[in-house]
């Protein structure tokens, strides 16, 4: 039964299924911390229960609270969103211990895909295809060379040598070509053995220069799981996904078929339920490798449900209560893109910003899309993640896609606080996004040092002048007269505009 | 207008001392106006409600325009008096706006005592009139009494501040043009029978509203009639026989309702012309308050970082800023009105002082209200400056203060000493309105001083007699009751109980409680100045 | 009417003509619409509207696709000159001293504390300096105006 659905997040994707509740007819519950009190996801709810206490992690992430919040409200599922708790098996097997329908796959299935060795061995079990690569148990030096070597030609080169308990770098090394293998081997492993005492090492196969592709994936219990094509994420900074957009441009029908059936295998080899998500990287090669199964709705779903006609929050909700998933034949149409607005000062280190949308008006017309959990007036205050919206176009071809977004994000106005609005502006002029031809490192390729916006000064200009003009016109004060005594001017009465009781 | 600039620290160990203090004197007062708040409490609301009437202050709710903001007088009066239990004196008294009309209320609360009027009720209930007579106020009253507290009878009977002054205010209001208007929502007996009968226009709710000159026991006693309370006073004989009430209402609703009915039917009102700017909040931290004021008034405050968190913008024109630093005098708006500051920035010498008297006759001159901020240990003393006439100057001022026509606010933010008091535009010196801040000190001289003058006076009297004087213990002892009578008798709740002012507000506050003041305060037309004689 | 700005390069002086309805700042025009935004038309063609809003200080600006901060720098706020000279204000009593003579002091430093008419009164630093010379004690009566301390500015 899935008829009053609990909502175990907040912001904006709170929003997104609160609004799907609403849609579905089904009753819902938002959980709130006391500094979410005015977020509009509370108002969205019909009924909204304050989490006592004050750090996330005695509010959001507190499962004894949540669980007894979903008992005494009479929730009977749990929708768990993204982040927060939403890849916690042991809350996932709480929640269903508790009776209450979670809104998600199975505990086991979060828990295979969570650990990523188990996942990695799942997939090569599932004829799902992995990134080769090879560990060397052997500590003695010649034997571990001459293994090094016969490994080498199994993984394939590029490569990068690892080492096994390693990390941030060290005895870490990138070989392009097979003669450069035992030098580069021997420095990796007295690397290693100086840094961790441990002198074994990793193969891996380098796959530089890749996309990261995703398959959105849907599975219900009726013994159907389809994909619902792919999107790609590759603009991404420091592994935080700033420009999605489906389909892939350089995408190929063969591609995309081979790697839905790997996506489409990897569920079905963990008996998968509901929304779910197949990363990969795609090499310029063509060929494609399992990088790691998200078992939740995914940040960047819109895009997938513009070009698919899915609404993928209502299938997960219909799949939870048991039905047939409702979606027949799919197909593609049109391009969408998707781009993420931060609260934060890209030109300063892309540092979090806060402060009040003073001003907060998203662009309209056909083909736009806005997922938010901000209005105008909100306030953007450090508690969470500094992503305020999702700004998503769809078009029929990629370019006019890209054509609407740039419209689009020339339109947005957020006045108050910082965000990146221009940064995700002059994406949209980056050669590689206008091509197609993005990768997971071109953020960091363009601007080694930090990015900064390229400002006419002219506009500059203008806009010293738009300030002087508000000075000198007064337009940042209250209005100075109301409809109070007439023939009298004056202040207006603070008993208007104060609303409350003094003392 | 300039900006004036700030310093604070706010991680400044005596910052954040100040800040934990502070708030702690919040709590407390936050705390005392909850209990009053209550009313009489428990059973006697219990029982109120039961006879479907409302609360005295959800009744003025249902009355003021929805959404506007409402200014209660005296909260606290006879606070920890008469056993502690008469809350707010048993009478709600405050601001508030009626069809875009600031109206006076004086509200009866029948769960304390049945609303009956001790000394304190009285005289809160006359200073509401009084606030309604200075600023021209339409007055409502919500009747709801059985009349004064006979077991003091003396002490509210028969004096010029007692209880017939209440109505020789009300017809001398309605002379000069301020309407009466009275709701009588339950029982209106013996004097409290001329409130309606006095007003301009009046309502009786029907069932609970009685209104008799002697009730149904008196009259038994006296004439041996027996009679029901609905009978010889209720809402039907007084709107179709008597004539004593204008309006019947069927029920308090209704009642409430038809006061709102009688306010948007009166007559057109000349607001007093006010210069203006566009109101702005003040640009720095108005949290800061909690920070700057210290927890003794022995620390001395930089005026000016209080003044940029109560002004609009935090701009202030200062007004002779080289001379007599000790009274900082300037211009500056809050919400919006045009305002003329006067505040303590130390004791007062002859030149601040002069300072002083020029800047409120500058005042008059131009029609700006003025602020008072007084935290004033007094004017200084000693050979130099008596001999340099600081009596004359100081005179200047009180002269200045007493005979300006703009209309005065004054909050105590500190201490509030002597001679200081008066030249600061104490209560004696009829400002429209003043508050106190919870951390403020009120009394003649401060506590120490007062029992190292009384001690002296007493060693010389022993010196004469010839005895010894006192030393060690036995001059603590002397010390040790008149040092507690002043830390009893100087705290702003011994002054609010007394309504020796109109109540203690949150110093972040001010600001909002000046500008409900001064649009109050536009609702009189400004009389001319006739300053008395200078001393020159 | 003339307005400073600190933008990103610093402080930045601008000063505005209007004529009827119109402002002109150079070859630069603009008129504030109905909507509280404004119509800039600038020399070189571009015209457009641009949304604005104040929060504290700082003029928020979006206007082609671009949004800047301009922090207005309030005219004439100064520093309130206090903390007066190294003379007593008024008779009274010394309670403490904090500095000897030697001392370097921070500008605003309170360097004694005297007691009259119930109130400590600070002797504060006016700038950052050595002093030089502390001419009372704690427990010391003084007269107005005498001199209880030296101290030689700090050169900078």
């Amino acid at each position: 039964m899935v008829s009053k659905v609990l909502v175990a997040n907040r912001g904006e994707i709170a929003c997104r299924i609160l609004r799907a509740c609403k849609e579905a007819g089904l009753a819902s519950v938002a959980i709130y911390a006391a500094n979410d009190a005015n977020s509009l996801f509370v108002e969205l709810a019909d009924h909204a229960v304050l989490l006592e206490g004050d750090s996330i992690t005695d509010t959001y992430l507190n499962q004894t609270q949540i669980l007894e919040i979903a008992a005494t409200s009479g929730a009977d599922s749990l929708h768990p969103g993204f982040g927060f708790l939403s890849e916690r098996a042991d809350f996932a097997r709480a929640v269903s211990e508790a009776g209450i329908q979670w809104i998600g796959p199975s505990p086991n299935a979060i828990e295979k895909m969570g650990d990523k060795m188990s996942a990695r061995i799942t997939m090569r079990n599932a004829g799902v295809p992995v990134i080769p690569g090879e560990e060397i148990e052997t500590e003695d030096e010649e034997e571990a060379l001459i293994a090094i070597e016969q490994a080498s030609t199994r993984v394939g080169y590029p490569l990068l040598l690892k080492a096994s308990s390693g990390g941030g770098g060290k005895g870490m090394r990138a070989v392009n070509r097979p003669e450069d293998l035992l030098d580069a081997a021997r420095s990796a492993r007295r690397e290693a053995l100086a840094s961790f005492g441990d002198g074994r090492v990793y193969l891996e196969r380098l796959l530089t220069g890749s996309k990261h592709v995703e398959i959105q994936i849907l599975a219900d219990r009726h013994g159907r799981t389809i994909h619902l094509g792919e999107r790609e994420c590759s603009v991404q900074r420091r592994h935080q996904k700033v420009f999605e957009e489906a389909p892939c441009a350089t995408m190929t029908e063969e591609i995309r078929f081979a790697m839905g059936k790997a996506a489409v295998a990897a569920a079905m080899a963990v008996n998968y339920e509901g929304a779910g998500t197949v990363e990969f990287l795609l090499a310029p090669t063509g060929e494609f490798f399992f990088l790691e199964m998200n078992t939740r709705i995914q940040v960047e779903h819109p895009v997938t449900e513009m070009i698919t006609g899915v609404d993928i929050v209502r299938e997960q909700l219909r799949i939870a209560a048991g039905e047939p998933m409702s979606c027949g034949e799919l197909h593609l149409r049109g391009h969408a893109i998707e781009v993420r607005l931060y609260a934060e000062d890209a030109a300063n280190n892309f540092l979090p910003a806060i402060g009040p949308l003073a001003v907060f008006q998203p662009p309209e017309g056909p083909g736009i899309r806005l997922d938010t959990g901000v209005r105008q007036g909100d306030e953007v205050t450090p508690n969470y993640d500094p992503m305020l919206a999702k700004l998503i176009v769809w078009a029929p071809s990629r370019v006019e896609a890209l054509q609407r977004m740039r419209r689009s994000l020339d339109e947005f106005v957020v006045l108050g606080t910082v965000t990146n609005l221009r940064f995700l502006r002059e994406l949209c002029d980056v050669p590689d996004v206008i091509q197609g031809t993005t990768d997971t490192t071109m953020i960091e390729r363009l601007w080694p040092e930090g990015w900064a916006p390229s400002v006419p000064d002219e506009l500059e200009e203008g806009a010293l002048m738009a300030a002087a003009v508000g000075e000198s016109a007064g337009l940042h004060r209250q209005a100075t007269s109301a409809p109070d005594a007439v023939g009298h001017s004056g202040p207006v009465s603070p008993f208007i505009t104060l609303k409350r009781r003094y003392p | 207008m300039d900006r004036l600039p700030t310093r604070v620290n706010r991680s400044n160990p005596e910052f954040v001392e100040h800040k934990v203090f502070n708030q702690a004197l919040l709590d407390t007062l936050q705390e005392r106006l909850t209990v009053a708040s209550n009313g009489g409490g428990g059973k006697y609301v219990d029982r109120h409600r039961s006879r479907d009437k409302l609360l005295a202050r959800e009744r003025i709710e249902r009355i003021i325009d929805s959404g506007t903001a409402f200014l209660e007088l005296s909260p606290l009066a006879a606070f920890e008096l008469y056993d502690g239990r008469a809350h707010s004196a048993g009478i709600v008294t405050g601001v508030g706006m009626v069809h875009g009309r600031e109206c006076l209320f004086v509200a009866n609360d029948a769960t304390v005592k049945g609303g009956s009027y001790y000394p304190m009720t009285v005289k809160k209930h006359i200073r509401a009139q009084t606030v309604a007579h200075e600023n021209h106020l339409p007055c409502i009253y919500l009747v709801d009494s059985g009349g004064a507290f006979l077991p003091m009878q003396d002490e509210v009977f028969p004096d010029i501040g007692h209880f017939g002054r209440i109505f020789r205010n009300q017809a001398r209001m309605s002379g000069d043009k301020i309407p009466q208007i009275a709701a009588v929502l339950g029982s209106c007996t013996a004097g409290g029978a001329y409130v309606p009968a006095m007003s301009d226009e009046s309502i009786i709710v029907k069932g609970n509203g009685t209104i008799f000159l002697a009730g149904p026991p008196l009259v038994k006693a006296a004439t041996g009639e027996e009679v029901t309370a609905e009978e010889l006073g209720g809402a039907e004989v007084h709107t179709s026989q008597s004539g004593v009430a204008d309006h019947y209402a069927e029920d308090e609703t209704e009642a409430l309702r038809m006061v709102r009915n009688i306010v948007e039917n009166l007559g057109p009102r000349t607001l007093a012309p006010s210069a203006s700017a566009p109101s702005e909040l003040p640009a720095h931290d108005v949290d800061d308050l909690l920070g700057l004021i210290p927890s003794d008034n022995r620390t001395p405050v930089d005026i000016k970082e209080i003044i940029a968190r109560i002004v609009d913008g935090s701009r202030f024109h200062e007004f002779k800023s080289r001379y007599g630093t000790t009274l900082t005098c300037g211009f500056a708006h809050i919400h919006g009105h045009k305002v003329g500051i006067v505040a303590n920035n130390g004791i007062l010498f002859s030149e601040s002082s002069l300072k002083g008297a020029h800047f409120v006759e500058l005042c008059g001159q131009r029609g700006i209200p003025l602020v008072f901020l007084q935290n004033i240990t007094g004017f200084m003393v000693g050979k130099a400056y008596e001999a340099g006439g600081i009596a004359k100057d100081g005179a200047k001022l009180v002269t200045a203060v007493s005979c300006v026509n703009v209309p005065k606010f004054t909050v105590i933010i500190g201490g509030s000493h002597g001679a200081g008091n008066y030249g600061m535009c104490g209560r004696a010196y009829d400002p429209r309105f003043l508050f106190m801040w919870p951390n403020s000190r009120i009394s003649v001289m401060g506590g120490p001083q007062a029992a190292d003058v009384l001690a002296t006076v007493k060693q010389d009297q022993r010196a004469r007699e010839g005895l010894p004087a006192m030393t060690g213990e036995e001059l603590e002892i002397f010390r040790a009751p008149i040092l507690e009578k002043y830390e009893t008798e100087g705290s702003p709740y011994y002054s609010t109980a007394r309504l020796w002012d109109d109540g203690i507000i949150d110093p972040r506050d001010t600001r909002d409680v000046l500008g409900l003041c001064l649009a109050t305060a536009r609702n009189a037309p400004l009389p001319d100045d006739r300053f008395g004689v200078f001393r020159m | 009417m003339h307005h400073q700005f600190r933008s990103a390069e610093g402080p930045v002086e601008v000063t505005l003509a209007k004529q009827g309805e119109i402002w002109h700042l150079g070859e630069h025009q603009a008129s504030v619409g109905r909507d509280g935004r404004l119509m800039l038309q600038l020399a070189n063609g571009t015209s457009g509207y641009a949304t604005i809003a104040k929060v504290a200080d700082v003029w928020w600006v979006h206007f082609e696709g671009h949004t800047f901060c301009l922090e207005r720098i309030e005219p004439g706020a100064s520093e309130s000159e206090d903390g007066g000279g190294l003379t007593a204000p008024m008779p009274g009593k010394v309670l403490d001293v904090f500095v000897e003579v030697g001392q370097l002091v921070e500008s605003g430093q309170t360097l004694m504390v005297l007691e009259a008419m119930k109130m400590e009164h600070r002797i504060l630093a006016s700038t950052a300096g050595q002093i030089t010379g502390v001419h009372f004690a704690a427990g010391e009566q003084v007269q107005q105006g005498s001199v209880l301390l030296e101290m030689a500015e700090a050169e900078d």
